[in-house]
């Protein structure tokens, strides 16, 4: 840390105009130092009994359950559709992707509404938690250093204690629209 | 000669069966004229719209382009002879019966979608489908067998939704083509079960291009309910804290459902396979 980010102790005695001067010296390096420090805001959620997390800019919207009209022949990881104000979403289940326990939909289960690339599409995830802030740097280093469990998993992350693992959104959509088809001819 | 205009015939005959001939022209309550007591009513243009007849198929009602559909036989009524029985050779997945002098191949469509099969009742019927060429002749002709036919019914242009291309890209997909936006009450108001349930519809029909490896419908119903799986398309919510006691349910109905459209000439292949 340089000089300028000493903290100014007021003078009474000192100049007015240096002492706003410091002041606003001080002022910018504390909003240069911010700026340096930009953070990403992860979506973090529940599927089985652990925690992932998504980047908030690719969540469109988090919605409840809606009814959820089957579609034959789709992906086995697809459900169907859903109708969300007007616009129709395929819902796509990961658990059996990322080989976790089948959860039945219970009251907290919610819609994640997503957009990565061309693909809009509807995920069902167990339990929502919270949207964490972390700075960009450091979620850079923890997935340079940590390797992905699967290659649905992009990273590890711990963010305040609580492991996370990142969603790999390519792998993940290119192995829903390969899978097989749910009822063939 | 089978030409378009069964499709007029076929409207008139479901008005007679009763078989329900709504509108579906969308409105549109004004919030100014509700004050009023007035009622905007924007109407699509007749050109605008396709017509769809609404059928179940294992307890889940699919949309069919009326264009495509040339006649509906009712196998009870109308003295069909089945000819061959699906599955009487390896791989062959269709039946056939006597129509107009010949052979006509006949296809489930609850199998062919993997749906659940349930015992067809007096309300199954068998739908008349093919290519239609431009001089009015329908070649590839086939039935498609449905356990009900619900309604025929128009849809505005701006009803419909596409589903994404990498959905319906597999063999099966390729005879979804999109989705129908209806309001939630006229397909509830159609349902085959909910007619049986009220008016005790529930007479078997005898008819071997129905399989008979097919559950007892009652049972089916009965089953279902027993592991609270509510006839429909909605999920099932059971709680997660162990006890028996299940949750009530927490799923958002919105006031329009989507219907999975099909195209039936997707199907030639299979029924002259």
């Amino acid at each position: 840390m340089s000089d300028s980010y000493l903290p100014v102790i007021p003078d009474p005695q000192s100049d007015p105009e240096r002492l706003i001067q410091a002041l606003e010296r001080q002022a910018m390096a504390l909003q240069s130092e911010q700026e340096e420090e930009p953070m990403v805001s992860l979506l973090t959620f529940v599927l089985g009994a652990e925690w992932f997390a998504l980047p908030l800019d690719k969540v469109k919207v988090v919605s409840r359950l809606l009814d959820v009209t089957p579609v034959p022949g789709t992906s086995i990881y697809v459900l169907g559709v859903i109708n969300h104000k007007s616009a129709i979403y395929p819902l796509v289940d990961i658990h059996d992707l990322l080989s976790l326990e089948p959860q039945m939909p219970t009251r907290s289960s919610r819609f994640v509404i997503i957009q990565h690339g061309k693909y809009l599409f509807a995920m069902l995830v167990d339990a929502m938690a919270e949207v964490r802030e972390v700075k960009t740097r450091e979620l850079e280093q923890q997935i340079r250093s940590s390797k992905g469990i699967s290659e649905f998993i992009s990273s590890e992350l711990t963010v305040d204690r609580r492991l996370l693992g990142l969603l790999n959104l390519d792998t993940i959509l290119n192995r829903v629209v390969e899978g097989g088809e749910n009822g063939a001819i | 000669m089978i030409s378009r205009e069964y499709s007029e015939s076929n409207l008139n005959r479901a008005e007679r069966n009763g078989l329900g001939l709504s509108s579906g022209l969308p409105t549109m309550k004004s919030l100014f004229a509700e004050g009023n007591g007035l009622e905007l009513r924007l109407e699509t243009r007749r050109e605008d719209q396709i017509e769809i007849v609404i059928v179940m198929a294992g307890h889940q009602s699919f949309g069919l382009l009326l264009s495509q559909v040339y006649n509906i036989l009712r196998p009870q009524n109308d003295g069909i002879n089945v000819l061959k029985q699906p599955g009487s050779a390896p791989g062959q997945v269709w039946g056939s019966i006597e129509y107009q002098g010949g052979e006509l191949r006949v296809l489930e469509l609850a199998r062919m979608l993997h749906r659940p099969l349930v015992e067809p009742i007096d309300r199954s019927r068998i739908l008349l489908t093919g290519k239609l060429l431009a001089d009015g002749r329908v070649e590839h002709q086939y039935g498609l067998a449905v356990d009900d036919v619900l309604a025929v019914q128009r849809v505005g242009m701006e009803q419909l939704r596409l589903l994404p291309a990498w959905m319906c890209q597999k063999k099966l997909g390729k005879l979804v083509w999109g989705t129908a936006l209806l309001e939630r009450h006229s397909l509830e108001q159609h349902s085959a079960l909910h007619q049986l349930q009220t008016e005790g519809l529930l007479t078997p029909l005898q008819f071997a291009i129905f399989q008979p490896d097919r559950p007892k419908l009652g049972s089916t119903v009965e089953a279902l309910s027993e592991l609270g799986v509510s006839v429909g398309n909605e999920l099932t919510i059971i709680g997660a804290n162990g006890t028996k006691e299940k949750l009530k349910p927490a799923i958002q109905e919105s006031e329009f459902q989507p219907l999975i459209l099909l195209d039936l000439a997707a199907l030639i292949p299979v029924a002259y396979s």
